[in-house]
């Protein structure tokens, strides 16, 4: 019995998380860059920079969310097809 | 012991006894529904007690409510919403407030996350959708306030596409806000119990070292998120509902 679809699905759904967490840390960690660069620059404006960084960075994590939540979709779907039978 | 049981077990609704029916479908207490009615009770005290205290000199509770509240009407309420903002301010301070609480009794022992359930969180992305409608319908008309969700100098082709974006938007928003608290709470959760499970998944004492102090770790990140989480909850409120009460032209 060919189980290879399964495998290649739980395999999309464990890389597409690892593929998230590279976007959404790679954009908060620029984002964080640039805060602190300013902050170096202008100490005065550091409360401004930290409320300016926090709100992309909610809605980035945010959406890093539900990309894991489908990916966690994906692999519960899976998991009820294999209890099934293949 | 399963894993997949021990998810189960602390991450889901459970139902605790039955309260009336409503027509034929019975409504249940369940655990969720009870940390919610705490989380109110607890805050109720706290804040009655915090009003008798307050006063031209602050003492005791007051004290430490005053930080929360003056900072979100100072950085959060004002900033969005201008000096008439004030009129929403009970329901910021409502929505921080209780979502804090609900977060932080998944903390403590024997407690279970309320806003880990998606239906908690939807129930308020819901609430949030309606305020943004409301006051802006309350605020420009319902004419004007439409057409807001047309950007200014546009092509006259363009409009219909960019009005169905805009309305696209506005349900994307509030989807957004519901999955991210409810996804940054249930993260947490899983991933402390992934640790301890794997002393279970060992079968051995000496991983218990590395699991509890991961275990402890997270729980400290965990209690930053709580915290984080209300108040970009409450800030991201304040700024879609600034956005629908003083458009930008």
């Amino acid at each position: 019995m060919n189980l290879l679809h399964i495998g290649l699905g739980y395999l999309g759904a464990g890389w597409g998380a690892g593929v998230i967490m590279l976007a959404a840390a790679g954009g908060i960690a620029k984002l964080s860059a640039a805060a602190l660069e300013g902050t170096a620059r202008q100490p005065e404006a550091a409360g401004n920079l930290r409320t300016s960084m926090l709100i992309p960075a909610a809605l980035i994590e945010g959406l890093g969310f539900f990309a894991l939540v489908i990916c966690l979709l994906v692999a519960l779907a899976l998991n009820g097809v294999v209890a099934k039978g293949g | 012991m399963d894993f997949v049981e021990i998810l189960q077990h602390h991450i889901l609704d459970h139902r605790l006894v039955k309260l009336f029916t409503l027509g034929s479908t019975p409504v249940y207490l369940t655990l969720h529904g009870l940390m919610m009615w705490i989380a109110g009770m607890l805050l109720l005290i706290a804040l009655l007690v915090a009003r008798r205290q307050s006063g031209i000199v602050n003492h005791g509770w007051a004290n430490f409510f005053e930080v929360f509240i003056v900072y979100i009407r100072d950085e959060i309420v004002r900033p969005n919403l201008g000096e008439s903002g004030d009129r929403y301010l009970s329901y910021f301070l409502t929505l921080f407030f209780f979502i804090l609480i609900c977060n932080l009794l998944g903390l403590v022992p024997f407690g279970a996350t309320a806003t880990g359930n998606i239906s908690v969180t939807a129930a308020m992305a819901l609430t949030t959708f309606l305020m943004i409608n409301i006051s802006g319908v309350r605020e420009l008309g319902f004419v004007h306030y439409l057409q807001t969700f047309i950007p200014h100098g546009l092509p006259f082709w363009l409009v219909p596409l960019m009005f169905v974006i805009e309305i696209l938007g506005l349900f994307t928003k509030s989807f957004a806000l519901c999955i991210r608290l409810f996804a940054n709470m249930i993260a947490g959760h899983i991933v402390v119990l992934a640790f301890l499970c794997l002393i279970f998944i060992f079968k051995s004492i000496l991983i218990a070292p590395i699991s509890v102090g991961a275990a402890v770790g997270l729980g400290l990140l965990e209690l930053f998120v709580a915290f984080l989480q209300a108040y970009v909850f409450t800030l991201l409120t304040a700024v879609f509902v600034g956005g629908a009460v003083n458009p930008q032209h």
